[in-house]
């Protein structure tokens, strides 16, 4: 019985992860910071650290698994958020990233943050771009919470606060 | 040489330099609206305000338009090519996404993705002539040059379905790889790209035989040149194209173009591949022969066009 059960589920999953709608959202948000570049990227790249800056998240464990880099996110308000590292450029300071699985309303989100050179070499400016869909991924009625808006909001909401606790801990001298 | 002659000429250059002018119809997904880009002004000539959602396109030279699907309100606007102009906006519910001519381009064939249904829609009348099922979520359309066959790939079920052109009976059904998205055809090889699984599938149209190359990460779009000695792939997730050498079966080369580029045609005559880029709101065009990156022309928001885009006289 419990094998069958685990098999729906299963199944259940998989449509899930495999079927979404053909409107991709993006969020684009970006900050200026009084600080060098080299000192935001450093801050972005040390992936076991988000809590420090980012407001929404309590706690982060970074685990390598063979070739791929995980990244598991504890949110304050409850659940959890699972990531993959997709690249971690030095050269360009570009994080990318993906959700494998989480308590965010999207689905196939993908996401890298950029650090640029600001007008002097003491100010940066920091890009965050996502692209992902709705979290219901089937035919329309689309359930409450799970449209186009409330993923593009959600999105918005830890991009906001990511960036504004960026700046916080940066510009902290 | 006679005044006579020379006026001829002049009037025959100038009358030949006007029709090679290529002009690309980008479909903006984030801002309802299809840009019009003269590649050789490096500009966008005219930005036409189109259905919710616009994604797939196919130009008819025959018939001098552009067909448009508009995923997000169900309809297909029809855009006359001489005026850059809706003139006919065709409602056909569902969410219309994969698009393109028949080989004599007096029908074309809309797939409804959630729906899996394919629609006939006749040029002259604008009007839905026939519906059949088709497998889950069809995506990628293109119809050979012969006038035989239309093909589909169906994303959510990993397969590419051979149709006939007349009949829209089912002649085969073939499994690709994972995530079947943009298709291609050129003599008897049919190229579709495996999202999920960074590959391409070349399909023999003649002995239905199949074989995978590798591309780059997450492909969307795929075009092959008249002689099919290469194909050119977007990948959305690297923000580049993957050149491939049809005779070794390998990648040669990636040719850096602007972020999530999706939708690619080519245009062998002025020497052209243009990408349509999703994350830079823009298009990259690319050297053909050289296979070089030329430059970048901004466009509306979240350019897409899934299908042919370039208006080639």
């Amino acid at each position: 019985m419990k094998k069958i059960i685990t098999s729906i589920l299963l199944i259940f999953l998989s449509l899930n992860v495999f079927a979404h709608g053909p409107s991709p959202q993006k969020v684009e948000k970006s900050i200026l910071i009084s600080a060098s570049p080299d000192k935001v990227w450093a801050i972005i790249k040390d992936l076991g650290s988000l809590q420090k800056w980012q407001p929404l998240v309590s706690d982060t464990k970074v685990e390598k698994k063979g070739e791929d880099t995980f990244r598991t996110l504890t949110l304050k308000s409850g659940g959890k958020v699972l990531q993959r590292i997709k690249g971690i450029d030095d050269a360009a300071m570009k994080l990318k990233y993906e959700m494998v699985e989480g308590a965010v309303p999207v689905s196939d989100y993908n996401a890298y943050i950029v650090v640029a050179k600001g007008s002097n070499p003491n100010e940066s400016s920091v890009i965050w771009v996502g692209r992902f869909y709705r979290f219901y991924k089937l035919n329309p009625p689309i359930p409450a919470g799970q449209d186009d808006e409330s993923a593009v909001n959600a999105v918005s909401g830890i991009y906001d606060a990511g960036l504004q606790g960026l700046k916080k801990l940066a510009e902290t001298k | 040489m006679t005044l006579k002659n020379l006026i001829l000429l002049i009037l025959f250059l100038w009358l030949n330099a006007c029709s090679k002018i290529p002009i690309a119809y980008i479909t903006n997904q984030g801002d309802d609206s299809v840009s019009v880009v003269d590649i050789k002004m490096k500009k966008v000539m005219k930005q036409i305000p189109s259905g919710k959602g616009p994604v797939g396109i196919t130009i008819s030279l025959k018939q001098s338009y552009a067909f448009i699907t508009n995923a997000n309100d169900g309809s297909i606007n029809v855009i006359d090519l001489d005026h850059n102009k809706i003139v006919k906006t065709i409602k056909v519910g569902g969410t219309p996404v994969g698009i393109t001519k028949s080989t004599k381009e007096d029908y074309i064939y809309v797939g409804d993705w959630f729906n899996s249904e394919i629609l006939k829609i006749e040029t002259k009348s604008f009007t839905v002539i026939k519906k059949i099922s088709v497998g889950k979520f069809p995506s990628g359309m293109i119809c050979d040059t012969v006038g035989k066959y239309l093909f589909i790939s169906n994303r959510d079920e990993n397969t590419v379905e051979i149709y006939s052109q007349s009949s829209l009976s089912l002649v085969k059904k073939i499994k690709v790889g994972s995530h079947p998205y943009g298709i291609f055809v050129n003599k008897n090889l049919l190229f579709v790209v495996n999202v999920l699984d960074d590959s391409i599938s070349i399909v023999n149209t003649d002995s239905f035989l199949l074989e995978t190359i590798k591309a780059g990460e997450h492909p969307y779009g795929v075009v092959s040149d008249m002689k099919n000695q290469f194909a050119f792939v977007t990948n959305t997730q690297d923000d580049s194209i993957s050149v491939i050498d049809l005779k070794t079966k390998k990648e040669i080369k990636k040719i850096k173009v602007g972020a999530n580029p999706e939708g690619i045609d080519i245009d062998e005559k002025n020497n052209l591949l243009i990408t349509s880029n999703w994350g830079s709101d823009s298009i990259s065009v690319i050297d053909l022969i050289k296979q070089e990156y030329l430059y970048e022309i901004k466009t509306g928001k979240q350019s897409r066009s899934f299908g042919q885009f370039i208006k080639i006289d």
